[in-house]
């Protein structure tokens, strides 16, 4: 059946094919999942601190309760 | 004869009285010569791409197959490539990129799947208009507004989420 068309292509990996097939797959996954978890951090996390440490830098509780219980928000007082 | 031994061996070693199994099966394989175990001990013949073997030739041997499977016993080298093809087809129904062939089932998958879920939508307004209660009055824009205000003057989620969008010095949002 040999045509001259067709060219032959290079020899498979016969051997071994799963233990390599296994460890690329790995390697992707921990890569993946590691720089995942750093861009969560830095993009999610970091800001998320950095927000909250510059709200409560100049929050004033009770300023703020005072504020709510003239306006009637309060049953108790 | 050799094929009638192989039919008992695999009948015993199937372990099911020949009057138990589908008269069916073996009056459908009829003439055609019984191979292999297949893929789950039937004499059956399914194209599978994952098990390459049926069971049973796909045709009856003819006498014009019959000389070339005496061919077949030597060297493939010398069989012509009109030969082989007789011989594959003998054995087989279609080649694997015929039966591996897309079929465009599912252009009729998703067709009907949207005409369905098209209708839902159409079930969910008949609902709307002839089964359900009219909403409560604290639905209405008026009421909202206040519920909204509250939230504001509560400073709910003051940090990330509601209150932080909100300008409160010059009362818009930001």
């Amino acid at each position: 059946m040999a045509d001259s068309a067709v060219s032959t292509i290079a020899k498979p990996q016969m051997r071994g094919l799963l233990h390599n097939v296994i460890k690329r797959n790995l390697i992707v996954a921990i890569a993946l999942s590691a720089a995942c978890g750093f861009s969560y951090k830095l993009l999610v996390g970091n800001v998320r601190k950095r927000n909250y440490a510059e709200f409560y830098r100049t929050y004033d509780a009770e300023k703020e309760f005072e504020e709510m219980r003239s306006k009637g928000l309060f049953q108790s007082c | 004869m050799a094929n009638l031994l192989l039919r008992r061996a695999l009948l015993d070693a199937v372990r099911v009285p020949i009057g138990a199994r589908a008269s069916s099966e073996l009056a459908k394989v009829g003439n055609r010569e019984w191979v292999g175990y297949g893929f789950n001990g039937q004499p059956n013949y399914v194209d599978r791409p994952d098990f390459p073997l049926p069971a049973v030739r796909f045709r009856a041997d003819t006498p014009d197959i019959k000389v070339l499977r005496e061919k077949e016993k030597g060297d493939w080298r010398k069989l012509t490539l009109e030969e082989k093809k007789a011989l594959y087809r003998a054995s087989f129904c279609q080649t694997f990129a015929e039966f591996q062939a897309p079929t465009g089932e599912w252009k009729g998958a998703v067709g009907w799947a949207l005409c369905i879920a098209s209708l839902s939508v159409w079930i969910y307004m008949a609902m709307k208009l002839f089964v359900y209660s009219p909403l409560p009055a604290s639905f209405d824009d008026e009421h909202q507004k206040a519920q909204l205000k509250r939230m504001l003057d509560l400073k709910v989620n003051p940090v990330d989420g509601l209150s932080s969008k909100w300008d409160y010095e010059n009362n818009r949002w930001k």
